[in-house]
C-alpha cells in the first residue's frame, strides 16, 4: 500500500494517535458495511473512497495546496460550496462523527454540549484529521451557540471565519443573507488571490446543481417498494459527497444509479418482503457515523430516507441557473440556501410540513427522530414537529444519542418496540 | 474455520486496474479497506472468493498487474464496536 | 402446548408457562451468566407447570439479555410483552409504568393490549433500580431496607437527578448530619420524581399499573400517586408482566 505518513507529517499530524483511528476504522467498515447481502456492485466506488479516505483525496488536497491552491472546510449545509468552487478553492465538508475526537474535545469545551462540536473541537486539537489538517480557512456559521463559540476556540488553531446566519425568514433576512454571500466572496477572493467572476460563478452554479441533481436521483431510488440500496450505503454517498472530487462523484454515482433503476426494473431488492421503511429526521450524521442506520437495519427494517443535512436538507432544491449577473446569481444562491429547513430558524413550520411530505412520499412506515446529545434546537423542536405528525397519522420514535457505544443495546430495544408497535 | 482472500497492492492505481480486469471478466470481488493484519497502513485491497484464484491469476499474469500477493484470513465475528 | 416466556432482566431473571389455563411463573437472580440463567429458567419452569419438551410450542426471550438466550424461538422486546401482561394481570391496564433495574418506560395500551406509545429513560440511571442500588451502597443499607428506613422520616432534599452527582450530594447530606432516615426518604422522593418525569411525557389514562422490581417499594407508588394525580395498582406478579406477556404472546402464534 501506499504510505501516506510522509504527507501526514508534512500535515502536522500526530501520527501515533491517527494510526490508533486507521486501526479501527476499517473493522468498524468491514462490521457494518461489508457484511451487507446483495449490495450493489457500484459501491465497490465508495469502498474504495473510504479505503483510501486518509490517503488519495488527501494526496489530491495536497497536489491542489502545491500548484497554490487553497483548500476550504466547512461545517454546515448553509455554507455556499458556489463561492469555494468559483474561487479556485477545493471545499471540504469536514466530518466530526466520532467518540475518537470527543475527550480532546472536552479538553477546551465543556461536555454538556453536543458531540459534533467537540468532535470537530478534537479533531483539530489532536491533529488526527487530515482534512482539517489541510485546510487554509475554515467557514464557520451561526446555526447553534455551541459552534458560534467553538469557533473563537478554533480560530487560534486555524483561521476561521464565520457567516452570520438569519435566524427568520423574512424579506430583510433574505437580504441579509446576500450580504454575507458577498462577505464571503470578498474572503474567498483575498484567501485564494482569485477574483470570483460571474462565468466561474455560473460554472460552480451548474456543477454544484449537478452534484445535487445525482443525489436526487440516488434518493429517487429509495421510493422504490422493492429498494435496490440499503439506508446505511445511501447515507454514506451523502457523506461522501461533502468531500469527495466533485466531477467524480457525479459520474461514480450517476453510474451507481443507472444500475440502481436498473435493478428496481428487474425487482433486484435489499429488503426482505414486508420490512419496515423508516424516515430518519434529525441531526447530521457526520463519518463514521452510522449507529442508527446500523441499529435500524439489523432490527429487520429499512430506512429510507433522511430528512438531516446528511441528507435531504443538502440537495433539495436547485440554485436558479437563469440570472448571470453577479446581483443575480448571489440572489438565487440567498433564496435556495435560506430555503434549508434548519432548527435554528424560528418559527420553522417548514421542516414540518417536509418530513411529512417526505414519509409519503418514500412511503415510510414511521419516522424516528434522531437528535444528538445537547442539540438543544432540534431536541426542542421534537415537540411540535410529534403533534403534527400524529395529527398525520404518522408514528414517531424519539432518539437522543451521542456517538458512543454505552447506549447501543437501549436503542435496539426502543427501535425493536417501535417495529412491533407499527407491525 | 472460514477465511476470506485477499489481493494486496502496492498502490491504489494497480487496486483499480484489477478491479476493472476482474469487472471485464465477470468475477465477483469487493474493494475494501486493507485489513490491519494483512498491513499497517490505510489504503484498498480487493476481496474474492477462493474459487476464483485460478482465474484471478491468469488475469494478473496477462495483464502484467502488480500485486502484493494473495492473502487469506480467518474469518472471526467481531462486535461492532461505534467509535 | 405450552409456550415459556423468559424475561432476563438486568437484576431478576422471570420466567412463565402457560398452557391456555395456568400460568406459571418463576424468578431467579439474573447473575452474570445470562445464558446459563436463561437455561436453567426453562427447565424449571417447564418441570414446575409439569409439561415434557415436547409440548413446549415457542420460547419467547425478553428483556435486555433476550439475546443471550440462543433457544429462544422468538425475540421480542419488554415494551411489547409488558403490554400483554399488563393486559392478562388486570385487563382494566391502560397505562404501564414499569421501573426495572436499569430501565424505566411508561407505557401506553389500548383495550386489547397493544402499544400506542412508550417512553423509556435514556442511558443515565436515574430513575431506575440502578439509582436506588447506588445510594443503599452510600447508605450502606440493602435496597429493600431503604423503604422502612424512609418511612419514619421527613425527606431531605435530594436534587441531582445523576445517580454520580447524587451520589456525591448524599455524601455531604450524611457529613453534614442528615440521619439516614431522612436521605433515604429524599432518595425515594428523587427517583419518584424521575419516574414521574418520563410519565409526564405520554398521556397517563386508567388505570395506572405499576410494574418492575421497584413496583414493591409501596412508598414509591404513593409518592407518584400524588405526582402524577392518579390511581396506581400494582400486585404480587406485577414483577411478572414481561414474562406473562411472552408467553402469551407465544401462546398466541401458536394458536
Amino acid at each position: 500500500m501506499a504510505d501516506y505518513r510522509e504527507l501526514w507529517q508534512k500535515l502536522g499530524m500526530d501520527l501515533e494517535k491517527h494510526d490508533v483511528l486507521c486501526e479501527v476504522l476499517p473493522q468498524l467498515y468491514g462490521g457494518i458495511y461489508l457484511n451487507q447481502e446483495n449490495r450493489p456492485e457500484g459501491m465497490n466506488y465508495y469502498n474504495f473512497v473510504v479505503a483510501e479516505v486518509h490517503g488519495l483525496r488527501i494526496k489530491e488536497l495536497d497536489d491542489h495546496k502545491q500548484q497554490g491552491g487553497k483548500v476550504v472546510g466547512t461545517f454546515c449545509v448553509f455554507v455556499p460550496d458556489e463561492l469555494i468552487l468559483a474561487a479556485g478553492a477545493i471545499g471540504v465538508g469536514l466530518c466530526a462523527g466520532s467518540q475518537f475526537w470527543i475527550e480532546d474535545g472536552e479538553k477546551v469545551l465543556p461536555r454538556n454540549i453536543c458531540p459534533l462540536v467537540k468532535a470537530f473541537t478534537g479533531a483539530k486539537l489532536s491533529g488526527t484529521c487530515p482534512y482539517f489538517q489541510s485546510c487554509d480557512m475554515i467557514i464557520g456559521e451561526t446555526t447553534c451557540d455551541a459552534k458560534k463559540k467553538a469557533w473563537e476556540i478554533l480560530d487560534d488553531y486555524v483561521d476561521t471565519y464565520v457567516m452570520d446566519l438569519p435566524q427568520m425568514k423574512r424579506e430583510k433576512d433574505y437580504k441579509k443573507w446576500a450580504e454575507e454571500i458577498y462577505d464571503l466572496k470578498d474572503k474567498l477572493e483575498k484567501l485564494t488571490g482569485n477574483v470570483i467572476t460571474e462565468e466561474k460563478l455560473h460554472d460552480a452554479i451548474k456543477l454544484c446543481n449537478r452534484k445535487r441533481m445525482a443525489l436526487q436521483r440516488l434518493y429517487n431510488a429509495r421510493k422504490a417498494l422493492d429498494l435496490p440500496i440499503s439506508g446505511k450505503d445511501a447515507l454514506l454517498i451523502s457523506q461522501i459527497a461533502f468531500y469527495d472530487n466533485p466531477e467524480r462523484f457525479i459520474e461514480m454515482t450517476n453510474a451507481l444509479c443507472d444500475e440502481l433503476e436498473d435493478r428496481i426494473k428487474k425487482g433486484i431488492a435489499v429488503n426482505k418482503k414486508g420490512s419496515k421503511r423508516i424516515l430518519i429526521s434529525g441531526t447530521p450524521m457526520a463519518v463514521p457515523n452510522w449507529k442508527i442506520h446500523h441499529i435500524i437495519e439489523t432490527s429487520g427494517a429499512m430506512v429510507v430516507a433522511e430528512e438531516t443535512c446528511t441528507g435531504t436538507r443538502y440537495f433539495e432544491n436547485l440554485v436558479d441557473e437563469t440570472p448571470t449577473t453577479m446581483d443575480g446569481m448571489v440572489k438565487a444562491l440567498a433564496d435556495r440556501y435560506l430555503k434549508i429547513n434548519c432548527a435554528c430558524f424560528t418559527p420553522n413550520k417548514g421542516r414540518e410540513e417536509d418530513i411529512i411530505r417526505l414519509a409519503k412520499e418514500y412511503k415510510a412506515d414511521g419516522v424516528i427522530y434522531n437528535s444528538l446529545q445537547f442539540c438543544h434546537t432540534y431536541n426542542i423542536e421534537y415537540a411540535n414537529v410529534e403533534k403534527a405528525l400524529k395529527e398525520a397519522g404518522i408514528p414517531v420514535l424519539f432518539i437522543e444519542s451521542d456517538y458512543s457505544n454505552d447506549d447501543v443495546g437501549q436503542i435496539q430495544t426502543r427501535v425493536e418496540a417501535f417495529l412491533e408497535m407499527i407491525g | 474455520m472460514e477465511y476470506d482472500y485477499y489481493i494486496l497492492f502496492n498502490t491504489h492505481t494497480d487496486g483499480l486496474n484489477m478491479a476493472k480486469r476482474l469487472k471485464e471478466s465477470n468475477i465477483k470481488y469487493t474493494i475494501t479497506p486493507t485489513p490491519r493484519q494483512l498491513s499497517k497502513c490505510c489504503g484498498i485491497a480487493i476481496k474474492y472468493e477462493h474459487e476464483d484464484e485460478k482465474a484471478i491469476l491468469d488475469i494478473i499474469d496477462k495483464y502484467d498487474i502488480k500485486v502484493l500477493g494473495l492473502h487469506s484470513l480467518e474469518r472471526k465475528n467481531v462486535d461492532i464496536k461505534f467509535i | 402446548m405450552i409456550s415459556i416466556g423468559i424475561d432476563i432482566g438486568s437484576v431478576c431473571a422471570k420466567a412463565a408457562a402457560y398452557d391456555g389455563e395456568k400460568m406459571h411463573l418463576l424468578m431467579q437472580p439474573t447473575g452474570w451468566n445470562l445464558k446459563k440463567t436463561g437455561e436453567e429458567l426453562y427447565k424449571k419452569i417447564l418441570d414446575i407447570s409439569g409439561g415434557k419438551e415436547k409440548d413446549v410450542v415457542e420460547i419467547v426471550g425478553t428483556g435486555y439479555g433476550r439475546v443471550s438466550i440462543p433457544f429462544a424461538s422468538k425475540k421480542i422486546t419488554e415494551i411489547t410483552c409488558h403490554a400483554k401482561g399488563a393486559m392478562y394481570l388486570n385487563p382494566k391496564t391502560r397505562t404501564i409504568i414499569d421501573v426495572g433495574g436499569q430501565d424505566s418506560k411508561v407505557i401506553s395500551i389500548d383495550d386489547k393490549g397493544n402499544v400506542l406509545e412508550f417512553i423509556m429513560n435514556d442511558k443515565c440511571a436515574a430513575g431506575t433500580g440502578r439509582f436506588l442500588q447506588v445510594m443503599a451502597h452510600v447508605l450502606e443499607v440493602e435496597v429493600d431496607e431503604l423503604e422502612h428506613l424512609a418511612a419514619q422520616s421527613a425527606p431531605r432534599d435530594i436534587n441531582s437527578m445523576c445517580a454520580v452527582f447524587a451520589e456525591s450530594e448524599v455524601i455531604s447530606l450524611l457529613a453534614a448530619g442528615a440521619t439516614k432516615e431522612s436521605i433515604a426518604s429524599g432518595i425515594l422522593h428523587s427517583i419518584s420524581n424521575k419516574i414521574a418525569h418520563i410519565a409526564n411525557r405520554v398521556k397517563i389514562r386508567d388505570s395506572v399499573f405499576f410494574t418492575g422490581g421497584v413496583s414493591k417499594n409501596e412508598q414509591i407508588r404513593s409518592i407518584l400517586e400524588k405526582k402524577l394525580k392518579c390511581t396506581i395498582y400494582t400486585q404480587e406478579e406485577a414483577q411478572y408482566a414481561g414474562a406473562i406477556g411472552a408467553a402469551l404472546l407465544g401462546y398466541d402464534m401458536k394458536s
